[in-house]
């Protein structure tokens, strides 16, 4: 962490080194956060990189070094949101493609066991999404996906910490009755493990 | 008997996982003590690590570099200065149409000048009323009365020689003069 916030002290000063650094310490786990979000690899690459221009514009108005995280995130979930602004309209105005169509279509000389579980293993992730409501999907998100801490999670979204706790709890209650994704998390253990 | 009818329920192993702070102490104590609650919670717990591993795992791997492409500054400012000249020339292009379509007070003047000048020749060429007036003076003195303000081809005796007028048999005789007056009465009446 006293490296990351080196970095950053340094990227403010327009040190371009330190700003690629960052980039590439982060660049997997925001496009994770974009790829879950979304579920289009060539659009969440898109948006991950509309995410890092945005930290090289903004970064030098970054107050508390110590907060580049929840900072990063913050920059990322309004890229994801002006992404789907962009999709209504562009879907409201009838040039919008199918993407979930275009994602889950698998080629068949490139399916292999793993291409089948992510596939399966999206699916259910997003069955579930669909029983969250708005906030409970990012607080459960953040919270399990992409490993953040409740502190971190109130900076993102803007919330008290007792708000994203009660999310929280309400998010975990539906995952416990989805017993199919459960059932998936378990035999995928022994897939991983294997 | 009375331990296992106080285990933890399923609201306050979900709030465990949250904040401990948020269940009461005997609770706390409970699952410090009951393998089964301990058990229950480590399940949740572990079903929820493995979601967080499978997303990781699951994840596909980016196709291109996500770093962004750095652009020279130098390409930004040509963009500027490009841009400047078009919006320039719009400009000029607004102001040139907007003074052709409404001339300036010099414009105006010139018009004004070159029409003076054209009518400045024709008059040098062209002298007012002289025609008329040339015209009729070489007539004789005993003809200039026929000599009118305005030429007209009705009123001159001409007229008469082409279309002559019925003179009475006791009137033919007369003189001449008298005769000729009399005709010219009798036009003007018709006339009038």
């Amino acid at each position: 962490m006293n490296d990351i916030s080196a970095w950053v002290e340094q990227a403010k000063t327009g040190n371009r080194l330190a700003l690629n650094q960052l980039i590439d310490y982060y660049q997997n786990d925001i496009f994770r956060f974009v790829y879950y979000r979304i579920h289009h690899q060539a659009d969440a690459e898109d948006v991950t990189q509309d995410v890092f221009v945005q930290v090289i514009k903004r970064i030098r108005s970054l107050k508390d070094v110590t907060r580049f995280k929840p900072w990063l995130y913050q920059i990322a979930l309004n890229r994801v949101r002006d992404f789907f602004r962009k999709k209504r309209l562009l879907f409201f105005m009838g040039t919008a493609s199918d993407i979930e169509t275009n994602e889950n279509s698998i080629d068949a000389s490139d399916v292999t066991e793993k291409e089948i579980f992510r596939k399966e293993f999206t699916t259910l992730l997003k069955k579930l999404s669909n029983e969250f409501s708005k906030w409970e999907r990012e607080i459960f998100l953040l919270k399990y996906v992409d490993d953040m801490d409740v502190k971190d999670i109130s900076i993102i979204l803007g919330k008290n910490e007792n708000t994203v706790k009660t999310h929280l709890y309400r998010a975990l209650n539906k995952f416990k009755k989805h017993k199919a994704l459960r059932e998936f998390i378990q035999r995928g253990g022994h897939e991983l493990s294997n | 008997m009375n331990y296992q009818i106080n285990h933890i329920d399923e609201n306050n192993l979900l709030w465990s996982l949250i904040d401990e702070k948020a269940i009461e102490n005997s609770h706390i104590n409970h699952l410090k003590e009951c393998s089964t609650c301990q058990k229950k919670q480590s399940d949740l717990i572990g079903e929820l690590n493995e979601l967080g591993r499978l997303a990781h795992h699951y994840t596909p791997t980016p196709r291109r570099s996500l770093r962004p492409v750095a652009t020279t500054r130098n390409n930004l400012q040509f963009l500027r200065v490009k841009n400047a000249l078009v919006y320039a020339m719009m400009l000029m292009i607004c102001i040139g149409g907007i003074l052709g379509i409404w001339p300036t007070q010099n414009q105006q003047t010139d018009k004004i000048a070159i029409i003076e000048a054209k009518q400045q020749i024709e008059n040098m060429f062209i002298p007012e009323n002289d025609w008329n007036e040339k015209t009729y003076s070489i007539l004789p003195d005993e003809f200039q009365y026929m000599v009118v303000d305005e030429f007209d081809l009705l009123s001159v005796p001409f007229y008469d020689y082409v279309f002559p007028v019925n003179i009475p048999e006791n009137e033919i005789d007369s003189d001449i003069d008298e005769q000729t007056k009399r005709v010219q009465n009798n036009h003007l009446n018709k006339l009038s």
